[in-house]
């Protein structure tokens, strides 16, 4: 498999509308790695069990919060072959910003060497501040 | 005067370059069925899906369909051979219809009405969403994962249920040609047998092929075609059902001269 630079994961990836979540996250490993669906599920589950998801694994988008959606596409993004993650304007995608320092921990839970590179303005500079996170102007 | 002529050469131009690359769409998903690589795990649970959805999932429907069409059409059939004196050849006319012509024709209009908007209206809502943007930025091919399985599944489906109708419309044809003509079980048998060729199994399954393909390949390339509104959508479908039919009405013309040389 050809490794690329980077993954983008914004409001212009969203996650497919016929098939749930767990099937979302497998999808990458089906079709990539060439997984068998069964083993490639179990892994998505094992993801999402990482932050007390599991039980989303069989919902599709529209039973789920937008962070709960969040995260699906981020491990739907960590599943690829890929060194980098860009995630552009994060506040987009969630519902309230209250829960951002929590999300970030969580990413650094289910992150397993990759880069994840935030982007975004200026203006949302706060919303990071108390997160821990690098940041760079 | 030189204005209208510009305009007719821009509409011819641009009718070319859309036929264009109609075949051009044809030609990649044609050789990415033939591929190997095309087909993972993914690739197949949705090919498996859509045969459900396709095939599996209209046999109510088709089979009542079958059996009352086939009544009535193979009785319209018997009673117009009977007026005209053709009773000598009336199990070819049986076969020649509804195994070449019928079969195949009103299998591919039942799937077209409810398979191919179908799937012309998930591909253009896909398109809306962004849902093919985040295929392609995870790098998934498209062709492989939505087209292949969709356009193998119209082929296997309409196959299947052009031979299955066949068989129905021929089985309940009996009822009408028992009551009409009181011709038994076993005579009706030995006309039909007597009366059918490898060729009408040919063109059954030949035709059942091309309406197969059309029906779903059409459709994908009109979704594909809806820019990025959700007032595009219908439009999208409504351009990909006529463009479906005008070519199902292609493909049983062509059939016909081809029968007739």
């Amino acid at each position: 498999m050809q490794k690329h630079e980077h993954v983008l994961l914004d409001k212009t990836t969203p996650l497919l509308s016929n098939l749930d979540m767990k099937e979302n996250i497998a999808l990458i490993q089906e079709t990539h790695h060439k997984k068998s669906r069964i083993e490639a599920e179990n892994e998505a589950r094992a993801y999402l069990e990482k932050i007390n998801l599991a039980h989303i694994a069989d919902f599709r988008s529209n039973r789920c919060s937008k962070e709960e959606l969040f995260y699906v596409m981020i491990i739907r993004a960590l599943m690829c072959d890929i060194e980098t993650i860009f995630i552009r304007s994060p506040l987009q995608l969630l519902e309230t910003f209250g829960t951002l320092c929590e999300i970030i921990n969580n990413i650094e839970r289910l992150n397993n060497n990759k880069s994840i590179i935030i982007l975004d303005t200026h203006t949302n500079f706060a919303h990071y501040k108390e997160c821990g996170c690098t940041i760079t102007k | 005067m030189k204005a209208f002529f510009e305009s007719i050469a821009d509409v011819t131009l641009r009718f070319l370059g859309s036929i264009g690359d109609v075949f051009h769409f044809i030609g990649v998903c044609f050789w990415h069925m033939l591929l190997p690589s095309s087909y993972n795990p993914a690739m197949i649970m949705v090919l498996i899906k859509q045969i459900y959805f396709t095939a599996v999932g209209i046999l109510p429907l088709f089979l009542a369909m079958s059996v009352i069409f086939g009544t009535i059409i193979i009785g319209v059939i018997v009673s117009l051979s009977a007026q005209y004196g053709l009773q000598d050849r009336i199990g070819r006319i049986i076969v020649a219809f509804s195994v070449d012509e019928f079969a195949p024709f009103f299998t591919a209009l039942l799937i077209a009405l409810r398979s191919s908007s179908a799937v012309n209206t998930e591909i253009a809502t896909m398109k809306v969403n962004n849902e093919l943007n985040t295929l392609k930025e995870y790098r998934i091919d498209i062709i492989d994962y939505l087209f292949v399985p969709r356009i193998l599944s119209g082929i296997v489906s309409m196959v299947s249920l052009s031979i299955l109708f066949a068989i129905i419309m021929l089985a309940s044809g009996y009822l009408f040609v028992h009551f009409y003509l009181g011709m038994d079980l076993h005579s009706y048998k030995l006309l039909l047998l007597h009366a059918i060729e490898l060729q009408d199994i040919l063109i059954l399954v030949l035709k059942g092929v091309a309406f197969g393909f059309v029906t779903m390949v059409i459709p994908i390339y009109s979704g594909l075609q809806a820019f990025n509104s959700y007032t595009a959508i219908p439009i999208a479908v409504l351009n990909g059902m006529v463009k479906l039919f005008i070519a199902l009405f292609v493909i049983e013309v062509t059939s016909l001269l081809l029968q007739s040389l």
